[in-house]
């Protein structure tokens, strides 16, 4: 039960936990702040010069994200990291579940869900969707405040940077024993984001506009790999949303296209939950 | 639910997204704002790390990786702590608390950004050290060579016809071994107007860079702000061209 999620999260914390380490050790890693496209965007047109040095790490993000689908954002994202830890039973994905896939007329208990009666909604007709337009809107207004007043404005709201800077005001209180209001302010402000505004991953966040660009180029490549069910063992026909039910984005494997696939973050609690192992990753397209 | 039609649905939480989407604009144009009325309300100076150019360069290019503050061997490099002067929060400044700077220049070598860069005159020259006159111990009692001794630098502080220690500006490279080394707090008793230590490393753009001689513990704090003829080319260790 929810073995996937205690991975996520530990996998989520084993970066926390590696950059923490490597500050003691004397380690140059960085945050990962130095592979955000978006910080990439706001440092040149705050300081009116492009800074070549961060763009490998940029493309080494990017190019993870174009082959593995959104992965950071399930697994890596701090955001992600605060919902699974304090989000209940079911966390929030991306576009803002609450708990309750909205299509899954019928589906109420996940593991009842393939013995009851035959559900004809689809519930991916009833998704709500990664939202680029509005991610971009925020990217744009974004860049153009930093154009102006020669900061980078994100970074101080940036869950990411957030997460990081209460690790790194942890750590210069054990260096130089002087606390700082940050210690109180940037967990609370992490804590907010991720569990008040609903919206934030699906219409604010501005990595979020890159990353669905990649997923958005990745679902129209035919030979990576998507998170499918297998035609001839999958109980959709019966009634079963159990793949919806538990997915933070209310996909059904079942009956996904590629538009649905885009908003996947590879959280692979599908493929845990479903009752008849019939959802593997694939590279056709399964019609239905 | 299942008869709604979902094209209808799709746009109604589409218009939600784009009132989130627009409220964090807002949010993003009014920090924006904020940040610079802080920036010149602040108008402070802090010691930044060799190779930083000058504050507004490396509020527009430091990305806050925190590789600097990782790659010090003597936990000099610290991020700054959230203050009024908010949109400096996490940007690296000096802290010779258990160490000073030897230059090695791993700092500036694991800099992605250019933000602390090898062309900028602070590469051999991170500040100034400032005698403070009503904390530092020689001042008033005497005796004291602490700095003199320790300074790595040979002539940047001497000690005048009455024992009290003169910096040298033009030698001065503001590496913080006197800064780390002055016993002045545990020679005196606490008094909070007075300074903890009796000699200060102040950036050289600084206010307090630009009085000459010792200072006082008030003019220390007074002079955090920006000279007005601070530009980087103009500091010791010549033009950047």
């Amino acid at each position: 039960m929810n073995k996937m999620r205690y991975l996520r999260v530990g996998v989520a914390l084993a970066v926390l936990v590696v950059v923490f380490a490597c500050t003691f050790a004397h380690v140059p890693v960085g945050t990962l702040c130095a592979l955000c496209p978006v910080g990439f965007a706001e440092l040149s047109v705050a300081s009116g010069s492009i800074p070549w040095e961060l763009l490998p790490g940029v493309i080494v993000l990017l190019g993870v994200v174009f082959l593995l689908g959104r992965v950071f954002c399930s697994w890596v994202c701090p955001t992600s990291l605060v919902r699974n830890l304090f989000g209940g039973r079911a966390p929030r994905g991306l576009t803002g579940r609450t708990g309750s896939c909205a299509g899954c007329a019928g589906a109420t208990a996940p593991e009842a869900a393939g013995t009851q009666a035959v559900s004809a909604a689809d519930p991916n007709a009833a998704r709500t969707r990664n939202n680029l337009l509005a991610q971009g809107l925020v990217l744009v207004v974004l860049l153009v405040v930093s154009f102006i007043v020669h900061f980078p404005v994100f970074c101080l709201f940036c869950p990411i940077g957030l997460a990081f800077g209460s690790l790194f005001a942890v750590s210069r209180l054990f260096i130089t024993w002087q606390p700082g209001w940050e210690l109180v302010v940037f967990p609370a402000m992490l804590l907010a984001e991720a569990l008040l505004l609903r919206r934030w991953c699906s219409a604010i966040c501005p990595l979020g506009f890159f990353f669905g660009l990649m997923a958005k180029l990745r679902v129209r490549l035919p030979f990576l790999p998507m998170l499918r069910a297998k035609r001839s063992t999958c109980l959709y026909d019966s009634g079963c949303r159990t793949c919806a039910t538990v997915c933070p984005e209310d996909i059904c494997d079942a009956t996904a296209t590629q538009h649905d696939l885009e908003d996947c973050t590879g959280c692979l609690d599908c493929l845990e939950h479903c009752p008849a192992k019939a959802i593997t990753l694939r590279e056709d397209e399964p019609t239905r | 639910m299942t008869d709604k039609e979902p094209a209808v649905q799709r746009t109604a939480m589409d218009r939600r997204q784009f009132c989130a989407a627009g409220a964090a604009s807002a949010v993003l144009v009014a920090a924006g704002g904020l940040g610079l009325w802080a920036r010149d309300t602040a108008d402070a100076v802090y010691l930044r790390p060799p190779g930083a150019l000058d504050e507004s360069h490396l509020l527009a290019r430091c990305d806050r990786c925190q590789r600097c503050v990782q790659a010090c061997p003597y936990d000099l490099v610290q991020p700054r702590p959230l203050s009024l002067d908010f949109p400096t929060v996490g940007t690296p400044e000096l802290r010779f608390k258990d160490g000073y700077c030897d230059f090695c220049m791993k700092c500036v070598e694991v800099c992605p950004t250019g933000a602390l860069s090898w062309d900028a005159p602070t590469i051999d020259d991170i500040g100034v050290a400032k005698v403070i006159s009503d904390a530092c111990v020689a001042w008033d009692w005497g005796g004291c060579t602490v700095c003199v001794d320790v300074c790595p630098v040979e002539g940047a502080i001497t000690l005048d016809d009455r024992g009290r220690p003169i910096v040298h500006e033009a030698l001065c490279d503001g590496c913080g071994l006197c800064e780390m080394e002055c016993p002045a707090a545990s020679l005196r008793a606490y008094d909070p107007s007075v300074t903890e230590k009796g000699i200060y490393v102040v950036s050289r753009q600084s206010e307090a860079a630009a009085m000459t001689g010792a200072l006082t513990s008030a003019q220390l704090e007074a002079g955090r702000h920006l000279r007005a003829d601070a530009s980087p080319a103009s500091e010791k260790g010549g033009s950047r061209e």
